[in-house]
């Protein structure tokens, strides 16, 4: 059973699984649009492409099953989860607390989890990056970032 | 090209501005080059929401010097410490950390800055000559010839990836179906939208590339655990060999500069296999062959004369036929669209001041890139000494701003950490990330023209074959798909044998 957990089977049925159910969303609407005739169809190329996506998936997964592909890579599990945790929560706290506190925090935590220990020094980049950062973008750039509610910045 | 034209185009260099926005980009380019992990596609989408507030010639300066410099930046941590910046320079550790190891560090920034500079030359002088012929021919195309041309460069490009060629089948199919998602252009349709409205313009290709590359880039970095380096040997200065030491090694640098830019129009081939191509030809013809991989500069010269050659080489079909090569210059077609700028068969007629300002531009870069590396070599040397974690977090930071800023949409942002998400997931399984981008930006085009060669048809897939420039490009996709098959199928059967050939003397 183990000789069939490797990266080809997962890549391999996950996409299938994804590709499947794309193809069944292509046949669910497609009925509901209207086409001229001798006109393509705007879900042709779609499906088009779909088909493909299955057919290769199968592949890689039938490669997968033959046990042909290499072993499950080594991950350091507890910071690969640690830094993209902070990085979702600081992209979902962006809008609520701005860019200038959510950048920091996320720069600093990032910067922790990936090993530098070093506290002032990360809290000190952490602050430039992020206002060298915003101060390019909004005030050189005229882009407006997420600004913090009640200060304006 | 007439003299006129290129006068024009190079008349925009007068803005001091755009000169001081290429050296500030130059660099940059290095610096991003120079650190592991990052490499030039990188640099280009980090930088490229900070583009939006130039005008064109200023952006694609910009982007030209990122592109120039970045891939020469590489080879600052190949020879200073034995790790590639970037995977095009992975050939230039040979020889170049082996002549760092003797005390020759200066010698050898001398020798990668002046093959890097030269190479981007030669490869300018055929991109200059070559793009406007092939754009000529491409005035004969059509809807059918383009859908052609396009499947022809992406099954190219996803074929010939590293590793399980399906892997890059498969993504070169994930990044076509994402240009599907959003209203369809010719019947109004919201496609794959699931009744979100802010999906209906569809995906923007800057939080893409920022997902997929950059913070992709930092996730694997932290999924690699902690790494050390070897300790940075710092560069004490530059120094370029005597004219003699070059006369007697003209011959390797024309070779690899010629490989480096055919490799370079070829689609999917990349600088990586130039400079590891370049190099075993180099050393094949050297007379001084027993010296490679002890510090031979010729070693030097091969692997960055091609490597930086190929930028010149993959903006030919760029800009001639609005088909990128590989991932940096799909980045770059993508920034000239964002700027109003349509490469291909109509560039050359309708903005020629605009393809000569990028002919003279990328000449300029080479130059800049000559005189920063001049300029620059202690401070890049220190460049590396700077602690991963850092750089990586600030990385972060100018992913989740610059996906932001290119519609001031969270959609964006979610986009691109979504991206990052899959892409690292993507990398362990071995998918390769550069036919995504690629697929994504000939997407809209690969549909669009295979529709308007279906209504010309009368929805008749056979009546593309009454084209004889499609037929062409359908047999010689098929060719790379079924040559690297058979082969395939002839080494398993030989290996076969030979088991069985041992099986029968062993009994």
């Amino acid at each position: 059973m183990a000789r069939f957990v490797n990266t080809d089977t997962i890549l391999g049925a996950v996409f299938l699984f994804l590709g499947v159910a794309l193809f069944r969303v292509t046949l669910a609407v497609k009925d509901s649009v209207f086409v001229l005739e001798g006109d393509a169809p705007p879900y042709l190329v779609p499906q088009i492409y779909l088909y493909l996506w299955i057919a290769i998936s199968a592949v890689i997964l039938a490669g997968g099953l033959r046990g042909r592909s290499g072993a499950m890579p080594s991950i350091a599990w507890r910071r690969f989860l640690g830094v993209i945790s902070l990085v979702i929560v600081g992209a979902t706290l962006m809008p609520f607390i701005g860019f200038l506190i959510s950048g920091t925090a996320t720069v600093f935590g990032v910067g922790w989890t990936l090993g530098f220990r070093r506290t002032g020094v990360l809290a000190g980049i952490a602050v430039a990056s992020i206002v060298s950062i915003w101060a390019l973008l909004v005030f050189f750039a005229r882009m407006p970032l997420p600004v913090t509610p009640g200060l304006g910045w | 090209m007439s003299l006129d034209v290129l006068l024009s185009g190079a008349s925009y260099m007068v803005d001091p501005m755009a000169v001081l926005i290429m050296v500030l980009a130059t660099f940059l380019g290095m610096f991003v080059g120079a650190l592991p992990g990052l490499g030039t596609v990188t640099a280009l989408a980090m930088i490229l929401p900070f583009t939006y507030v130039l005008s064109a010639p200023q952006a694609i300066g910009m982007l030209l010097a990122i592109y120039c410099s970045s891939v020469y930046g590489g080879a600052i941590p190949a020879l200073l410490i034995n790790v590639p910046g970037t995977p095009q320079s992975a050939a230039t550790t040979f020889d170049a950390y082996p002549m760092a190891k003797k005390g020759l560090a200066a010698e050898a920034l001398g020798w990668v800055t002046a093959a890097s500079t030269l190479g981007g030359i030669f490869s300018l002088i055929v991109l200059t000559l070559a793009a406007p012929q092939l754009a000529a021919v491409a005035v004969r195309f059509g809807s059918i010839e383009i859908f052609a041309l396009i499947v022809f460069s992406l099954t190219t490009i996803a074929w010939v990836s590293r590793g399980n060629p399906f892997k890059g089948l498969l993504a070169g199919v994930i990044g076509v179906f994402l240009a599907t998602i959003g209203v369809d252009e010719m019947s109004g349709v919201s496609r794959f939208t699931f009744g979100n409205f802010a999906l209906s313009a569809g995906f923007h290709i800057v939080p893409i590339l920022i997902g997929l590359f950059a913070l992709s880039e930092v996730f694997s970095t932290a999924g690699r655990g902690a790494q050390t380096l070897a300790k940075p040997i710092v560069s004490t200065g530059f120094r370029v060999a005597p004219f003699y030491e070059w006369a007697i090694r003209w011959k390797t640098l024309l070779r690899s500069s010629a490989i480096g830019t055919f490799l370079g129009i070829l689609p999917g081939v990349g600088a990586t296999a130039a400079s590891l191509i370049s190099y075993a030809q180099a050393r094949a013809a050297s007379p001084r062959k027993e010296n490679f991989g002890q510090g031979e500069p010729e070693g030097v010269i091969a692997s960055e004369a091609s490597n930086n050659a190929v930028t010149g080489g993959a903006l030919v079909p760029t800009l001639a036929l609005g088909i990128p090569g590989d991932a940096p210059t799909a980045v770059m077609l993508g920034a000239l669209i964002i700027h109003g700028i349509t490469p291909g068969i109509q560039l050359f007629s309708r903005n020629p001041d605009l393809v000569s300002f990028i002919f003279v531009a990328l000449l300029v870069a080479n130059v800049m890139m000559f005189f920063a590396g001049m300029l620059g070599a202690q401070l890049f040397s220190r460049v590396l000494q700077l602690p991963h974690a850092v750089v990586m977090a600030v990385v972060v930071a100018l992913s989740l701003a610059g996906s932001y800023v290119i519609r001031f949409s969270m959609l964006d942002v979610a986009v691109a950490v979504i991206a990052g998400i899959v892409g690292v997931l993507l990398r362990y399984a071995g998918v390769p990330l550069a036919p995504i981008v690629i697929g994504f930006v000939l997407g809209r085009p690969l549909e669009v023209n295979l529709r308007q060669g279906l209504i010309l048809t009368d929805m008749n897939p056979l009546g593309f074959f009454k084209s004889p420039i499609a037929c062409v490009l359908f047999a010689i996709t098929a060719i790379v798909v079924v040559y690297p098959l058979l082969k395939q199928i002839a080494k398993i059967r030989r290996s076969k044998q030979t088991d069985s050939n041992g099986d029968a003397t062993t009994a």
